[in-house]
């Protein structure tokens, strides 16, 4: 019985472990905290989800959202305990694709790290929307039911994201800024 | 001015960011691990003596008189057969690896043990088991400190037989080298240290002893390289060539 549970439990960390960890490190821009945080996503959803056996209440209907919702506390925790924002995206990040040449990988790595600080500069919300959109693939309704949003909203949502991010890259490429 | 289309390429580029492989399996194995050790505190009965055990056996023989306990204890047999059975594919933190661990523990050395958790460790990296392999490497840690310390203590009392257990150990270090391979990360500091520090300690008695034989060409040859191979502290190639040299008699 905890066996099946286990190897349940075990497949959801494989399917949302990356995306839990890029939405946490695009927040806190650095591995070693994203890494330390999305642990405690797990470690609390498998709390919680080992425990539905005994206490059907505790039911998690949807773990996607449930997976986002928690990983959104445990980061307002995390900041609420610093008590600073960091906006710094200093630290490099890994490429996977190493046949790419060092030349382009460098262009590619000053992409990233320009479209990162905007999105780390935008209100938190829209940050979350972006990622879940473009970066995670999820549909309006599913992004609809991590929110609490109507579809309506999430899709103007989207569309002020997007023009709020716009607003920032431009600005970052601007000379002088 | 940049359009929709290619503010969405720029951040299809984010899709980079992607968690180390080695921490994914190291966080996943740890919430489970976590999880059996709350479970074994809350499990956890208190240990009995052996004398009570034996009471406790005799007292149940007083059941074998009435008819309807026979068929229960049969059936205890045949789960218990079935039990054995089911066992010996098991792993550490696998259910059924108590049962595997206790027949081990009484018919084989600490050498043949930790060899068998390495055996575990090649199952759980070809299979991605990462649920057991932190308990695996908790058993391998033990056998392997064990066997560093039998080393020793052969070293100083049994030469003869030291060298061949010396030769298994290098063998036990090649496996551990080729498993971090595969898993992409060093098993553990402390059992590397051990083991080096046991390797080392029977290459220096098995050199002062080959210093004092009288040995062929090809042996000194053999002793010269084991001498460099120790000097730069490789002491696999050393205990690799001390071997070679007592096989060249």
């Amino acid at each position: 019985m905890m066996d099946d549970i286990q190897d349940n439990f075990s497949k959801i960390y494989d399917q949302y472990v990356a995306k839990i960890y890029r939405f946490i490190y695009l927040k806190v821009s650095s591995q070693e905290i994203a890494e330390d945080l999305s642990s405690e996503v797990f470690t609390r959803t498998w709390e919680t989800y080992k425990g539905q056996a005994q206490n059907p209440k505790s039911k998690i209907q949807n773990i996607q959202a449930y997976l986002y919702q928690v990983a959104r506390n445990i980061i307002a925790d995390h900041y609420r305990a610093r008590k600073v924002r960091i906006v710094s995206v200093e630290e490099t990040v890994e490429i996977v694709d190493s046949s790419t040449a060092l030349e382009d990988q460098v262009l590619v790595n000053m992409e990233m790290d320009r479209i990162q600080k905007a999105l780390a500069t935008i209100q938190d919300d829209y940050q979350n929307i972006i990622i879940w959109r473009y970066l995670d693939e999820l549909s309006v309704p599913e992004i609809a039911q991590i929110t609490g949003k109507t579809e309506e909203n999430v899709r103007v949502g989207i569309h002020r994201a997007l023009q709020a991010l716009k607003a920032k890259v431009e600005g970052l490429y601007t000379p002088g800024v | 001015m940049m359009d929709e289309k290619e503010l969405t390429t720029k951040l299809s580029l984010l899709k980079n960011i992607k968690p180390r492989e080695n921490w994914v399996i190291f966080a996943k194995s740890k919430i489970f691990a976590e999880t059996r050790g709350t479970n074994m505190l809350n499990y956890a009965e208190p240990r009995r003596s052996w004398i009570g055990d034996v009471f406790e056996t005799l007292s149940f023989l007083r059941y074998m008189a009435r008819p309807a306990y026979v068929l229960s204890l049969l059936l205890v047999f045949v789960f218990g057969g079935v039990t054995l059975q089911a066992s010996k594919n098991s792993l550490p933190g696998d259910v059924l690896f108590s049962v595997k661990s206790a027949i081990e523990k009484a018919t084989m050395s600490n050498l043949e043990l930790a060899q068998k958790r390495m055996g575990d460790l090649k199952t759980i990296a070809q299979e991605n088991k990462v649920r057991n392999l932190s308990e695996t490497i908790k058993e391998f840690k033990a056998n392997v400190g064990e066997v560093s310390r039998n080393v020793v203590m052969l070293a100083d009392k049994e030469p003869g037989k030291a060298l061949q257990a010396g030769m298994e150990l290098v063998q036990l270090q090649k496996d551990k080298a080729a498993i971090e391979q595969v898993l992409g990360t060093a098993l553990d500091g402390d059992t590397e240290k051990e083991l080096k520090s046991a390797t080392k300690y029977l290459v220096e008695n098995e050199l002062e002893d080959l210093l004092t034989r009288t040995l062929t060409e090809e042996q000194k040859e053999l002793l010269e390289e084991g001498i460099i191979a120790y000097q730069v502290e490789d002491y696999e190639i050393a205990l690799e060539k001390i071997w070679e040299i007592s096989n060249a008699r």
